[in-house]
């Protein structure tokens, strides 16, 4: 279980560290997502795949945060201080609930394999792609 | 046992049944608790609020002080305490992928008794069928689910404001955008 419970705590523990800004590991980085992401939509959403397509697209928001971080100059390791940056550092407590809500959600179907119904994955992945919208924009103004 | 245990065995008699009217030596039956110490910690609790005394032909019955705030309080948060060491909440999650619930209704304002229900409002893109009883049990009152894709959505406004006076146990409750 993580410790931390802020941005804060995770520079302090360590999960958060900081490191020279990376432009290209980046760019490198949104590339996997939107290459991803491209992938991902051109199925689709059914009964039979909507979980799967919904780890696709957080794994694209994974990437998105790192990204943003990396332009930051911030390391992290863990998805919960990514969460915590958008809470803490940016102030977007929203964007905040909407990434941990997904973050909940995909553990639950990784490390437990608990499946969610049709609806409910549908309404997921329309969070990840609200999350990626909103993460192009941050990003965009962060370059 | 510890005495502090003996008090919070009495209260937590009376917060499952706030209507109930006991002598001391009922709850010594009852509880099988030793007299001197009920004597002593219903009085306690009657100078704490929580329990009140009246006198019926010439004998003294304890029972909830359901008009005092701090019994009100202190039920509120037995109420909320309950509900997640029932593991009620680990099972809508894991069963609802992370819901927003809020629990609302006299439950959630420490008001209820013994024929009151739990009210939940359980917000879920898809209704599913929920296995309570076990909980229902537990918790000794019947659980009322009202599940809505959206709080939106509900066309009773007296519900839906209601949902919005109770409390939000997981998830975020998005009222209006």
């Amino acid at each position: 279980m993580n410790k931390e419970g802020s941005w804060e705590e995770c520079m302090e523990s360590g999960s958060s560290i900081t490191m020279s800004p990376d432009r290209a590991k980046a760019q490198s980085l949104l590339d996997t997502a939107v290459g991803r992401n491209a992938f991902l939509g051109e199925h689709e959403v059914r009964e039979n795949n909507a979980n799967y397509l919904f780890e696709g697209y957080y794994s694209s928001v994974l990437e998105m945060l790192h990204a943003l971080l990396i332009l930051q100059g911030y390391k992290v390791a863990n998805h919960i201080c990514l969460g915590y940056y958008l809470r803490d550092v940016l102030n977007k407590n929203n964007l905040f609930r909407l990434f941990d809500d997904c973050r909940l959600k995909r553990n639950a179907l990784t490390y437990y394999g608990r499946k969610m119904d049709f609806a409910v994955a549908k309404k997921a992945i329309a969070s990840t792609q609200k999350l990626a919208d909103e993460l192009n924009v941050i990003i965009g103004d962060k370059r | 046992m510890k005495n502090t245990d003996i008090k919070g065995k009495i209260k937590e008699y009376f917060f499952h049944n706030p209507r109930a009217k006991q002598r001391v030596r009922q709850m010594e039956r009852e509880l099988q608790l030793p007299l001197p110490s009920v004597i002593r910690y219903a009085k306690e609790l009657e100078k704490e609020r929580i329990l009140k005394i009246s006198h019926i032909a010439n004998i003294t019955v304890y029972s909830a002080d359901r008009a005092s705030p701090q019994y009100l309080t202190e039920k509120k948060l037995f109420n909320i305490r309950q509900i997640y060491a029932s593991g009620m909440m680990d099972y809508l999650i894991a069963e609802l992928s992370n819901p927003t619930i809020v629990l609302f209704g006299s439950y959630s304002r420490g008001e209820d008794v013994e024929g009151s229900d739990i009210d939940l409002y359980i917000e879920a893109p898809a209704q599913k069928n929920l296995k309570l009883a076990k909980f229902e049990k537990l918790l000794q009152r019947k659980i009322q689910v009202f599940m809505y894709k959206d709080i939106r959505s509900i066309g009773h406004k007296e519900l839906a404001n209601n949902i919005i006076n109770g409390m939000v146990l997981n998830g975020f409750l998005e009222a209006f955008t």
